[in-house]
């Protein structure tokens, strides 16, 4: 969204209340002493102070922000938005106030150059979360009046997993041999051919070779992995709705950390057992979004 | 209440301003208590000096910020200090000196935002303080000067991140130089009013004395030399001659025979006011100095009265109100008059003597009258006198005690204009010939750079007026027959020629004019005080001098008939708004927006990816983007993604430059 003129608003700060006190002390002194160069100093001040509305006013003017999607987060975690904020004009914006719900940091923009920065918004319970309407506001340059915008809003969003709990143990359905799709054991530091880099993959892993020729990143293989497979079950938890997409976010969360690959079965939907980041945040997006879509 | 409460969370926080930003608060401090070091005691401007270098100190090398007791016990005792210098807590001077002091002490203790603009604005209160000592161009310079540096300070404090210094200049200069056409309308258009508000401390127009009303020869032995200027002259037309420049300031006609004093007799005078000119008047306009007295200085003789001024005896024109400010007097005279005969009244009163002549005073005169046949010829003969020797004209005489005429006439023969005028007219009276003396001023110095005349109060002279039939009043400078030099070249060639030791009234005009030539320097330097002294008359004319009065003449000449305040404020509300309209159209349009390159370059692989059906929503970040298109179409991964990372390095990364020819041939190359 551009700032343009019918979105933003000006009114004078307590600083610039406090001068047009001031000014009115040497206007009537001007008056009273009948003195030419005092009346000079009051209407100088006073035209400052207009034409400081115009620079104020520019300052924020003509930003183009927007607000870009969110990584998914837990319930009750801060979701993060990133905003870019982009400046097309030819001078620099400075000290201009992002405000975002109990949320401000100060930003300065330089001329023809995007401005990248996150904002934290709240979230309450699972599913999907929209960026809480951000206002940008600035006093530069003379701190007399500010200027703020109308609140900048934007479809896009993120996605809230279930907040993580429950007490039950991790399943230990590990013989259902039937699921088991590789057929022979494999040593566990054997190359095993290379697939696309998952944030999350440790360094030591990426093939920089590949990156210097196709500037992609790509991770190697290594047979061994996921050679241990589990299934979690909804059938298996218990309680609301909710208490259960928990008590499976919790599942979740430990046998990713617990090196094993899994699989998730809910009523109608089927995941297959795997493991690494794709699989844990497609588990968890399901789990996030279960009865929404 | 919603939205109140909305109002107040979006207003930008205060925010600790830096060491930076706290030196030029310093520093515009510094400037606007040194504007006040002729004003201020010494003591106190090196207390707020001191105080100033403490704060500088404690900023940038983490000194200790006082307590709150040294603090206020610091103000109670430099208060206390300063009550006990004024005598007062009121007028102007203690009031200038208080507010340097809380200047000074509230820098002290200044931490938040709040604070600091409290010390600028306090700082813009003492520049209005100076500017009620002095109104002059160079005053306004420094003044400026000063306002310059406190905005640059108040931008500083509203800047967190620092600047490069040249910006934020400029970003001044830019906001001052945007608020001079505003400035221009409101100082012209906003209504000035008459008068003041209400009474003026007692102090405030203390410093302003013009020429003491009396005369008395003899008592002082030193005339000061006073170079401040007491009027400037514009004519209409070339100026009159040196032997004209005759500035009529008012008329001593009462006297004890040593002292000289204004007639205070029955009617205010304007009754005598009859006279008949011949040839034509000179216009000209006086702009007066203040001098806290109602006298206008004319030439001899005025003609009617102009507007806010009113006859007085002896052909005088009095300001209906003691002059306070720069005043702008437009007047014309006569030249060449004849007043006519004189009310027995007046015959009396200027023919009185009070004191019995000495013997050797009534023998000089009984001398002169077996001479002369009628007054005129009297008044030839005692100029005559005058002109031989021993007389002579000097600028520090020695004191006269005693029966003055006799002893100035027979002993001490030297003494400077007020003596030999008023030896002149006391022998007048005593031969029954009407006569006073007039105070004023004679001559002026003539500036090419502005067309106008200097009179300073050097300037200042004393002269004759005898009653001659037919013709009436009759000027007579008994100083013209003694010193010529003073009318013809002025009073500072007497002072010239004094200090080289050259007698006055001995060498002709010529010599004396080769003998007092400047050297080079010297002449570059009148002309450089010519110059400047025209800037300041410009000046005058423009600050000092504008009133309600040449408010009025400004709207008649832009074409208002009738101008009523409510029509002038609305005009002139209209032409600021017009003004920031203006500027804000002008100045921002401005602005060129030119699009990111490479957000062009990925708005053309976005147009070409919505060929195949894919389109971008506005919302969706470009990864997002990449995503969605490769899942719907999983051949396109590897060129998308390649696309999709280098745009986002490009545009979010630190590699703009040398990323922007790869984003640009991985599109062209792009194909669905």
């Amino acid at each position: 969204m551009i700032l343009t003129r019918r979105k933003l608003y000006m009114l004078p700060t307590r600083h610039g209340l406090l001068f047009s006190l001031v000014l009115l002390v040497i206007f009537m002194a001007s008056v009273n002493y009948n003195n030419g160069l005092a009346y000079g100093l009051t209407f100088l001040l006073t035209a400052t102070a207009l034409v400081s509305m115009l620079h104020t006013h520019r300052n924020v003017s003509g930003l183009d922000v927007r607000i870009l999607s969110c990584n998914p987060v837990f319930a009750g975690d801060s979701a993060y938005f990133r905003v870019t904020i982009h400046n097309a004009g030819d001078y620099a914006r400075a000290a201009i106030w992002l405000f975002c719900e109990d949320h401000r940091q100060l930003l300065h923009v330089e001329p023809s150059t995007t401005a990248q920065t996150e904002v934290p918004v709240t979230t309450g319970c699972r599913g999907y979360i929209t960026c809480a309407p951000l206002r940008l506001s600035s006093a530069y340059p003379l701190g007399l009046q500010y200027t703020w915008s109308a609140p900048i809003t934007s479809l896009a969003r993120g996605v809230v997993y279930p907040r993580p709990a429950g007490t039950l143990p991790l399943p230990t359905n590990r013989s259902q041999a039937h699921f088991n799709e590789s057929g022979h054991m494999l040593d566990g530091d054997d190359f095993a051919g290379l697939r696309e880099y998952v944030p999350g993959d440790p360094p030591g892993h990426i093939h920089w070779k590949a990156v210097a020729a196709h500037q992609q990143l790509l991770t190697k293989k290594f047979a061994g992995e996921g050679t241990e497979q589990i299934w979690l079950e909804w059938e298996q938890t218990s309680g609301s709705t909710e208490t259960r997409l928990s008590q499976m976010c919790k599942w979740v969360m430990t046998a990713e950390q617990a090196d094993v690959r899994y699989g998730m079965t809910m009523p109608g939907l089927r995941l297959k057992p795997d493991r690494g980041d794709r699989h844990y945040h497609r588990c968890l997006h399901t789990l996030g979004l279960w009865g929404m879509e | 209440m919603i939205k109140l409460f909305n109002l107040r969370s979006f207003r930008p926080p205060d925010r600790q301003p830096d060491r930076l930003a706290c030196n030029w608060v310093l520093i515009s401090a510094a400037m606007s208590i040194g504007f006040h070091f002729h004003h201020l005691p010494l003591w106190l401007t090196a207390f707020a000096a001191c105080i100033l270098l403490w704060r500088y100190f404690i900023e940038n090398h983490a000194w200790r910020i006082p307590g709150r007791a040294v603090r206020w016990l610091l103000l109670l005792v430099s208060a206390v200090v300063i009550f006990r210098h004024y005598g007062t807590l009121l007028g102007r001077d203690a009031g200038v000196a208080y507010l340097a002091l809380l200047v000074a002490l509230k820098i002290l203790e200044t931490r938040s935002l709040r604070d600091y603009l409290l010390v600028v604005f306090l700082i813009y209160i003492l520049v209005l303080g100076a500017l009620l000592f002095s109104q002059s161009f160079a005053t306004g310079a420094y003044a400026m000067m000063v306002i310059l540096v406190s905005t640059h300070a108040m931008v500083r404090l509203n800047r967190p991140q620092p600047l490069v210094q040249r910006q934020t200049l400029r970003l001044v200069l830019t906001l001052i130089i945007q608020a001079l056409p505003l400035l221009l309308v409101l100082y012209l258009l906003f209504p000035r009013i008459q008068g003041s508000l209400w009474g003026l401390p007692h102090d405030a127009f203390s410093g302003r004395t013009g020429m003491s009303e009396e005369v008395s020869p003899g008592s002082i032995n030193q005339l000061h030399e006073d170079d401040s200027i007491a009027f400037r002259a514009e004519f209409e037309g070339l100026p009159p001659p040196p032997g004209a420049l005759y500035w009529r300031a008012f008329v001593l006609s009462e006297t004890d025979g040593r002292r000289w004093t204004r007639h205070r007799g029955p009617g205010d005078g304007s009754a005598g006011w009859r006279y008949q000119s011949a040839g034509p008047a000179t216009a000209y306009t006086v702009i007066l100095e203040p001098h806290n007295q109602k006298w206008i200085p004319t030439l001899e003789l005025p003609r009617s009265p102009g507007p806010y001024s009113h006859r007085a005896r002896g052909y005088i024109l009095h300001a209906n109100a003691p002059v306070r400010e720069l005043r702008r007097f437009e007047l014309s005279s006569s030249l060449n008059y004849s007043t006519g005969p004189l009310s027995p009244y007046e015959t009396r009163h200027n023919s009185s003597w009070p004191l019995e002549p000495s013997r050797r005073v009534r023998d000089l005169l009984h001398s002169w009258r077996q001479h002369a046949t009628n007054p005129r010829e009297l008044v030839t003969q005692s100029l005559d006198y005058f002109s031989r020797d021993p007389f002579r004209y000097t600028l520090s005489p020695p004191l006269l005690s005693g029966d003055t005429l006799d002893q100035f006439l027979f002993e001490t023969q030297a003494g400077y204009c007020e003596f030999y005028a008023s030896a002149f007219v006391a022998l007048m009276r005593l031969s029954n010939i009407p006569a006073r003396l007039v105070a004023g001023y004679q001559g002026g110095e003539w500036n090419d750079a502005g067309n106008y005349m200097i009179v300073r109060q050097s300037d200042a002279h004393a002269w004759a007026e005898v009653w001659l039939y037919p013709q009436g009043w009759v000027r007579v400078d008994p100083t013209a027959a003694i010193a010529p030099e003073r009318i013809e070249l002025g009073a500072g060639a007497l002072r010239r020629l004094e200090e080289q030791g050259a007698g006055i009234g001995l060498l002709s005009i010529n010599e004396a004019r080769r003998l007092i030539a400047p050297d080079v320097l010297r002449q570059l330097w009148q002309d450089l005080a010519l110059r400047w002294d025209s800037v300041n008359n410009s000046w005058n004319k423009w600050v000092m001098a504008y009133g309600p009065r040449a408010q009025l003449e400004l709207l008649k000449l832009l074409g208002v008939k009738t101008p009523n305040w409510v029509n002038i404020v609305v005009g002139m509300s209209l032409a600021i708004l017009l003004l920031l309209l203006g500027t804000a159209a002008l100045w921002m349009m401005r602005v060129r927006h030119k699009p990111d390159p490479a957000v062009k370059l990925f708005h053309k692989f976005c147009r070409k990816l919505k060929r195949i059906g894919v389109e971008r929503r506005p919302d969706e970040g470009p990864s997002d983007f990449a995503h969605r298109v490769i899942s719907t179409r999983p051949d396109l991964r590897s060129p998308v993604n390649h696309v999709t990372n280098t745009y986002i390095t490009v545009r979010y990364g630190r590699l703009s430059s040398s990323g922007l020819p790869l984003l640009r041939k991985l599109v062209h190359e792009f194909k669905t």
